[in-house]
């Protein structure tokens, strides 16, 4: 019945056309977060999803929990062994056993900016200005065929006199849920960007999903994540977001 | 094949009635470059040779930044001194005049596009465009119809006020030409110098202390297909002290008859001294002290006057006011204001002729780079030494052919860079040195011999025709000459040599139409002259103007395309460069010109190409290019009776001219047109066009050939190298009744399993990588609308119906593309430390026939996809089997392994937990227990944290042996079968001894802790380990 309703929604969307030229840079984030189901996210307290990704002809099984506020781990095991990275909301670390120990590790002040993100459940879009972030509509366009908002996000610089992280986000004109992602991120003094596009959108709870992400560079696949199950306020403890001081789950001696 | 579930959709259809009037108006499908999707095309280079560089500049504070702007290969930007290059421009023109940082702001660039080396292959512009973000976003600022823009300056004062100067069009008068001023960042335009629509303006330099003083040259040109003029009353060097409001000409000192092309420097360490490099009856490099009121004639020889119209550059050195250089056929420097000329090179100087752009550090003069036509070129030491950006993909094609090997060659001839071949795919992806030159000059046709590998066919300007040996690297001369009883031949530029589509005859014309049957040792003339012959168009020797420049570039009344019916050899058609059409039907006994069928067709229309048709003898199509008569207009026509009569297939979303059109093989409605900007495609005849994008640039597109057996389109393109379109067989079945579907699989090639091997090499991030085809299967199907909602994804069953590999779905509207690389899960190994880099893959499922179903959200698609072995393999097919029997043996072991292990881990570790909290005697055993599980555990894994351990045990000896077997196609050798026998006994060893223990061990110890009221150990089932992950 959920999904009736979704297309639905969508049919009326399509049908009423939402003379949509005309729409603000407000007008367009409220609609997509009703779309979304922003009130109900925000009132989440954690999310726990398991999945696969895709990369290189190799397949890695994973499992992600985010937490508030901004705590993240992240599994993924490849042939046998457990790799986990986490964030704590301060610290991030990882256990790699074939990097050469078993026993974790700090991670990067880049990996850090990269768990920050992802332990953000609302997403950048929500509250904004709160975050500091500035946001623009830059118009509409053409993205494969599809229509699209181009919102711009533009971060505040880590450091005087430099340029911010930019995101932009590419929002289906005719449902208002975000088809893809573009993000430029400062890495070592050198811009990287990459794609990531959304799709498999499915309602959990209320709340909108995209089930399929792939991510791509320079136009080249680069990673296919398929989401298998997502759960919403599961009860989890924090310690799992603490780095341990030696790694627990190391079989060997 | 589609199953719905009936219930949902009566219960949304009965709702969505209200609305379908209104959606099936708006929803009417389209074609347009969507609709391609995720066809794209792959670049495979060259980019050895590169191609022509126009202009170029670099910021002056941090000059690893260059921005590189070609001659029809768009515009490209180097962050690292010319390490790596990214293509900026891809959007639009690809034809660059001009390009300036704003050094203020570096992060903005003006470029001008439309080339001014003006010869007789040169691509067209359309006006100036900006950038204030480096590169990514370009804004269009007008000035449309200048075609072509010579030199951008800006005042270094004010951003907002930039000069432009304009050149105008090549082949014919126009007013939009001249010197342009805005002083409001390009918003608007004021044309500031003006003479007459046959004169454009070359140069601008702006005095380096005050701004209000300008210089500007001025240009009387034009080219028509058959001569060029430089030079007139219109063009002067002029001069202004009020920021362009009032002009001065400049004479004094300076040659008083008729100019042709000039160029300007101004010094900006001394802006007292200007160079002006004047062409005249007898040009010469002046220099002005006091800022242009006298001249002094520094120089007239060679050093300076070469090729003005292509080569009018003059740059003062930005450190040393004495220092000037003349970059030309080569590159000159004078030490003493332009006294004498010498050139840069003592110790190198091996870089490609023909200069047209150049750089010299503003902080550190030792760094120069230079534009040629071979590419960008980098000096650390004032020009001594050179080396070559050897990842800029220019190559500037005019034809391409393709052979029957396996993987097949591409061939084709360049602009100034002679004649290549390479393959369609190489290990590791199509690197420069995979190409390999063959001929030299420009090149044009270049064929393998269809009936031998060993002979290829090139040729070079004006008609030279070889045949040449790959094996002994000889050629011979195998031109056609002229016989007593016709006039001297003429071969154009461009000169066509073809073959029949069986391979046994090859054509070339002249103004008479040759054939030979002996590979060019002899040759039968088959027609008459079949040009308009005029007599005023064949002046070559007088072309040029105040320089005389006769390269055969501008040889004219010429055959230039020759196309044999493939259904009939007797029937051949023949288009010239004047503007005729000819068909003979009885092998060239007789011919008939047809052009004036072509009623509206401009008359003298260069006929670009003529393509018969695949499927009826009396159908083909023609192209016309009438550029050469200043007419963009789009020309395409057919004819369905010999010429009789002609239909327009030109649309409005065509808006240039056309080189080439070719006919699908299979599907006749099936049409590719290349146009000077892009590809566009039809799949119903011509009745309708459309771009295709997916990677193919804004680029003049020369020539086509589609592969026979691949089914891949490979585009000759005129600047960017040649680009192959992978199998385009879903093109041919894309129908209109599957455009209005919601999703239809579309057949691509059956996939023919092939390994291309590997290759180790580390030339360094500044090598071109060609993208290699995916090797593997494709699943293609077309959707009307992005999937959005729901689930979807597809799945894949083998012969017995057992689901094998699950893969995400591709969900943009129009064409996807799902490669499945057939390989099964990689085999399960036990956990270590150390990766087991053999064991990362699986096994190739078998070749076959497989299902594909495709689920989207209810609904659900079947399609069937065939695998086959590759008929060109070394390898029997009773090895193969073996091989793989062999391969799936050892997959196994490893699993068996990986299980063996699982359980001694298991019970190690839960023998360590009981023993924490067992009885003291019950402790002692459980410890005893974990004691052996943990030796032979470290007997079956590498268990030694670190890098290049080099620790080996069970685990790594299997996950070798597996790999070694499963990279090698055919018959393993009789030792690797004997060492898996081998080492399948010491695991059946290993899992008896497990066993031992499980059963007399684990057993007393698990009757203990149920005498101890705890619960047994219970190892892990072979279920719940192989379970899906």
């Amino acid at each position: 019945m959920k999904k009736t309703i979704l297309i639905l929604v969508t049919v009326i969307f399509s049908t009423l056309g939402l003379k949509a030229q005309d729409m603000t840079i407000d007008q367009v984030l409220e609609t997509y977060f009703e779309t979304l189901g922003q009130e109900k996210l925000s009132a989440v307290t954690s999310i726990t999803m398991t999945g696969k990704q895709m990369a290189q002809g190799m397949e890695f099984p994973f499992k992600v929990t985010i937490k508030r506020p901004n705590k993240l781990r992240l599994e993924a095991t490849v042939q046998g062994n457990t790799m986990v990275q986490a964030f704590d909301g301060e610290k991030g670390w990882m256990i790699a056993p074939w990097l050469g120990t078993s026993d974790p590790q700090d991670v990067g002040e880049d990996q850090i900016k990269g768990f920050k993100e992802q332990a953000d459940i609302d997403g950048k879009l929500f509250n904004w200005k709160e975050k500091g972030y500035t946001v623009e509509l830059i118009g509409k366009e053409d993205m494969e065929g599809t229509e699209v908002y181009k919102i711009k996000l533009t971060e505040k610089p880590e450091k005087e006199g430099e340029a911010g992280d930019v995101t932009f986000y590419f929002v289906d004109a005719e449902n208002f849920v975000v088809l893809k992602t573009t993000a430029k991120r400062i890495l070592r003094g050198t811009e990287v960007s990459s794609d990531s596009y959304s799709s498999n959108y499915k309602e959990v709870e209320g709340i909108i999903f995209p089930f399929s992400i792939e991510t791509k560079m320079d136009g080249n696949s680069v990673s296919q994540i398929v989401i298998e199950e997502v759960k919403f306020n599961e009860d989890i403890d924090d310690t799992i977001f603490s780095r341990p001081e030696k790694n627990d789950e190391s079989k060997s001696e | 094949m589609k199953s719905k579930n009936l219930k949902f959709w009566i219960l949304i259809l009965g709702l969505h009635l209200i609305f379908i009037n209104q959606i099936l108006s708006q929803n009417k499908v389209k074609i347009d470059y969507n609709t391609f999707g995720a066809l794209n095309a792959r670049h495979i280079g060259p980019a050895g040779m590169s191609g022509r560089v126009s202009a170029l500049d670099a910021v002056d504070t941090d000059p690893r930044i260059i921005y590189i702007g070609s001659a029809s290969g768009g515009l490209w930007k180097t962050k690292n001194g010319g390490t790596t290059f990214k293509p900026i421009f891809d959007e639009y023109t690809q034809s660059i005049g001009a390009v300036k940082i704003d050094q203020k702001n570096p992060d903005t660039v003006w470029v001008g596009t439309g080339e001014t080396w003006v010869r007789n292959s040169v691509s067209i512009g359309n006006g100036i465009y900006k950038t204030t973000d480096g590169g990514e976003n370009w804004k269009f600022l007008g000035l449309k119809e200048t075609e072509r823009i010579a030199r951008i300056a800006i005042d270094k004062n004010n951003s907002d006020v930039v000069y432009v100067a304009a050149l105008g069009h090549l082949w014919g008068p126009n007013k939009e030409r001249g010197l342009y001023k805005t002083s409001d960042g390009g918003k608007t335009w004021e044309n500031i110098l003006y003479v007459d629509e046959n004169t454009g303006c070359t140069d601008i330099a702006i005095d380096t202390e005050n701004p209000n003083i300008l210089y500007a040259a001025m240009w009387e040109f034009q080219r028509k297909a058959y001569t060029f003029n430089s030079g007139g009353k219109g063009s002067a060097l002029y001069k202004s002290i009020d920021a362009g409001k009032t002009w001065e000409k400049l004479t004094k000192d300076l040659p008083t008859g008729i100019l042709g092309r000039i160029a300007i420097s101004v010094s900006s360490v001394n802006p007292n001294i200007v160079y002006a490099l004047i062409e005249s009856e007898k040009t010469a490099l002046y220099r002005s002290k006091d800022k242009g009121i006298s001249w002094e004639e520094m120089n007239k020889t060679r050093a300076v006057s070469e090729r003005p119209f292509y080569f009018s550059n003059i740059f003062a050195d930005p450190i040393d006011t004495n220092r000037v250089y003349k970059p030309g056929f080569g590159i000159t420097v004078s030490d003493n204001g332009g006294k004498n000329f010498s050139g840069t090179s003592i110790e190198g100087g091996n870089f490609h002729s023909d200069l047209h752009a150049m750089y010299i550090g503003k902080k550190d003069n030792n760094l120069i780079y230079i534009g040629t036509d071979g590419g960008l070129y980098i000096s650390a030491d004032k020009g001594n030494t050179w080396r070559i950006a050897r990842n800029l993909p220019l190559s500037q094609f005019y034809h391409v052919s393709a052979d029957m090997q396996s993987p097949y060659n591409v061939y084709g001839g360049l602009q100034d860079n002679g004649s290549w071949y390479g393959p369609s795919k190489s290990p590791g992806g199509i690197t420069n040195y995979d190409w390999k030159s063959i001929g030299f000059g420009d090149g044009f046709c270049v064929y393998s011999d269809p009936k031998d590998n060993n002979i290829i066919f090139w040729q070079y300007q004006g008609g030279e025709i070889a045949r040449a040996y790959a094996k002994t690297n000889e050629f011979k001369s195998i031109k056609p000459y002229k016989t007593a009883e016709i006039e001297d031949l003429r071969f154009n530029w461009n000169t066509p040599v073809i073959f029949s589509r069986d391979g046994e005859r090859m054509y070339v014309g002249s103004q008479y139409l040759y054939v030979t049957e002996n590979k060019g040792d002899s040759w039968k003339r088959i027609s008459p002259d079949l040009t308009t012959d005029n007599p005023q168009k064949q002046m070559q020797e007088k072309s040029g103007g105040l320089t005389i420049d006769n390269s055969t570039a501008e040889n004219h009344c010429t055959i230039i395309t020759i196309n044999e019916s493939p259904l009939d050899k007797n029937i051949i058609w023949v288009g010239t460069d004047d503007g005729n059409i000819q068909v003979t039907k009885d092998g060239g006994k007789t011919w008939a010109n047809v052009i004036q069928n072509i009623s509206e067709l401009p008359v003298n229309t260069w006929c670009s190409y003529i393509e018969p048709s695949n499927f009826d003898k009396s159908t083909a199509y023609a192209t016309f290019d009438g550029h050469y008569n200043n007419d963009m207009n789009p020309y395409i026509y057919k004819t369905t009776d010999f010429g009789k009569t002609w239909i327009s297939l030109s649309d409005n979303n065509l808006n240039t001219n056309n080189h080439i059109i070719k006919q699908d093989f299979i599907n006749k409605n099936l049409l590719f047109l290349g146009t000077e900007f892009g590809l566009y495609v039809s799949i119903n005849d011509g009745k309708l066009w459309s771009k295709f994008k997916g990677n193919v640039p804004n680029v003049s597109i020369r020539d086509m050939v589609i592969h026979p057996r691949e089914n891949d389109l490979i585009l000759a393109t005129h600047g960017r190298g040649i680009l192959i379109i992978d199998d385009i067989s879903p093109l041919r079945n894309l129908k209109e009744e599957t455009l209005n579907s919601d999703l239809t699989f579309l057949k691509s090639n059956d996939y023919i399993i092939n390994d291309l091997g590997m290759t180790q090499n580390f030339e360094g991030d500044d090598e071109f990588r060609g993208q290699n085809p995916p090797e593997a299967a494709t699943i293609t199907y077309y959707m009307k609308k992005r999937h959005i909602f729901g689930e979807m994804y597809i799945e894949i069953f083998d012969k017995d119906g057992n689901n094998i590999k699950k893969l995400p779905a591709g969900n943009r509207k129009g064409i996807n593309k799902v490669v499945w690389r057939l390989r099964k899960k990689p085999p399960k190994v036990p956990a270590s430390p150390q990766l087991a880099g053999f064991a990362m893959q699986g096994p190739l499922y078998p070749a076959g026939e497989y299902t594909v179903k495709l689920t989207k959200g209810e609904d659900v698609y079947e399609s069937k996809i065939n695998i086959k072995l590759n008929p060109n393999s070394p390898h029997s097919e009773s090895d193969r089997i073996f091989r793989a029997k062999v391969v799936n043996q050892a997959y196994d072991l490893l699993e068996k392994l990986a299980f063996i292990d699982a359980q001694i881990t298991d019970i190690r570790d839960k023998s360590k937990t009981e023993a924490k909290t067992a009885s003291k005697s019950l402790s002692k055993k459980l410890n005893t227990l974990y004691d052996k599980m943990e030796t032979l555990h470290k007997e079956l894994v590498a268990t030694k944290e670190g890098d290049i351990t080099g620790e080996e045990k069970l685990r790594e000896k299997i996950s070798q042996l597996y790999g070694y077997i499963m990279f090698y196609k055919g018959k393993p050798t009789d030792s690797q079968v004997q060492r898996l026998k081998d080492l399948e006994k010491i695991i059946e060893q290993k899992n008896n001894y497990l066993n031992d223990l499980i059963n007399n061990d684990l057993a007393k110890i698990n009757k203990s802790l149920l005498n101890e009221k705890k619960s047994e150990i219970k190892i892990i089932s072979k279920e719940d380990y192989f379970k899906e992950d």
